[in-house]
């Protein structure tokens, strides 16, 4: 069984947590929420004030005046906890929507939407291909409200649907994998660095 | 008063929405800078007013368990307790990372690789069972749909699990094929459907159609 302190918290927050599941809410599940979601907070807080720091403040005090205006910007988010100058956080809120919109309204076209339509233009040589080209056009076709699902358009988007539920599984399968191998590496840690019964 | 609660925001948002959307057409200039170098400068503008809205979040966070605390309200003690490591945590790491304090400085990085991290894995295992539970909910097999879902799951977890190939050899090359073509093919089809939908939600916003981002504050 190990020594270290430190193991020792590592193994009981886990424990805590694991409790929350394998018994029912409790008062160290509890706890152990609570501290994570105020490490967490506090992780972020700062990693943001070094940003700030690094990015802003510092180059602002060499003299890059510029910078005022996205400071000026974040200081009116937090107008938002007046109820008199409450609207001023929208030039901060309305700068990160513009800046996301913009790289949003480049990136959904030339990184998603033409890429994909470009691999999937194959030649109908095989039956993999078939199944590739057919199976996105019968999902596409299953979105497609602006016809009435009645006919070939019916019997065509319920090959699109058959299709969702055969990617859903296979995406539940790789997801569960997934957090169960991450199951066994805290398991390990419990059984190995902590109880030792593990080499 | 219409002009700053939201002419100027539709304004703001319209102008940093189309910078970067020119930027992509081609090289353009205003006078001496080009586009590419304004976008530049507004990168790192975005990550300044996203540090302060993180200070938004924190401080929302704050308040909301302080008055939990401060009128007794059910369980107002683990609110005390996160209060309580989250101001802890931030003087830690201001201590160890700004004033390079060597104790504080290891004190932080023992309690993010024997705190943080091990929590944060285990939560994110832990949804694992809430997948499980959920899953076995949705994926009975009580019509096609379902079915189609329970098996592709079962099939894709029978191939890369050990187990699975000593049942049967074959397991992990249909496992194979329903990834790379099947799943493929749906993945695909919902990326075209999400792009085309990214694309018309930013559109909306930044020509200002869409306004929901700026709340109900009159």
């Amino acid at each position: 069984m190990s020594t270290d302190p430190w193991v020792w918290i590592a193994s009981i927050g886990t424990i805590g947590v694991l409790s929350g599941i394998l018994w029912k809410d409790n008062v160290l599940f509890r706890t152990v929420e609570h501290v994570f979601v105020g490490l967490s907070s506090a992780y972020y807080v700062f990693t943001a004030y070094r940003n700030l720091v690094n990015l802003g403040w510092a180059p602002l005090k060499e003299g890059k005046i510029i910078l005022v205006i996205p400071m000026l910007l974040g200081l009116s988010l937090y107008t938002r906890f007046t109820k008199r100058y409450a609207y001023l956080s929208r030039w901060g809120m309305g700068f990160l929507i513009g800046v996301g919109s913009g790289l949003a309204m480049f990136a959904s076209i030339n990184a998603q939407l033409l890429p994909q339509i470009r691999a999937n233009m194959l030649q109908l040589t095989s039956l993999n291909n078939i199944i590739l080209v057919l199976g996105v056009l019968s999902i596409i076709v299953y979105f497609f409200f602006s016809v009435e699902q009645k006919g070939a358009v019916k019997h065509v988007s319920k090959i699109g649907r058959y299709m969702m539920m055969l990617t859903f599984g296979v995406s539940f399968g790789n997801v569960v994998q997934g957090r169960i191998s991450l199951l066994l590496g805290v398991l390990e840690s419990l059984l190995g660095k902590w109880l030792g019964l593990m080499s | 008063m219409t002009l700053w609660r939201r002419d100027i925001p539709l304004l703001i948002t319209f102008l940093t929405g189309i910078i970067y959307v020119l930027n992509n057409v081609g090289t353009i200039s205003i006078g001496s800078t080009t586009l590419g170098e304004l976008v530049q400068d507004l990168n790192v503008w975005v990550l300044i007013v996203a540090a302060f809205a993180m200070g938004v979040a924190s401080v929302n966070l704050l308040r909301l368990h302080g008055e939990k605390v401060q009128r007794r309200r059910e369980g107002w003690g683990y609110s005390l307790v996160l209060i309580a490591t989250m101001l802890g945590y931030m003087l830690i790491g201001a201590l160890g990372t700004t004033y390079q304090i060597p104790f504080f400085a290891d004190l932080t990085n023992l309690v993010y690789t024997n705190v943080q991290s091990p929590l944060g894995a285990t939560m994110w295992a832990m949804v694992g069972f809430f997948i499980c539970s959920s899953a076995y909910r949705a994926f009975r097999a009580r019509n096609v749909e379902g079915t189609i879902m329970l098996v592709a799951g079962i099939l894709v977890m029978l191939g890369n699990a050990p187990i699975g190939e000593s049942i049967w050899g074959g397991f992990p090359v249909l496992s194979k094929w329903l990834l790379d073509i099947p799943n493929t093919a749906g993945q695909r089809a919902i990326m075209i459907g999400a792009a085309i939908g990214a694309f018309t939600t930013a559109l909306r916003t930044v020509t200002g159609i869409d306004r929901r981002y700026m709340g109900t504050i009159e």
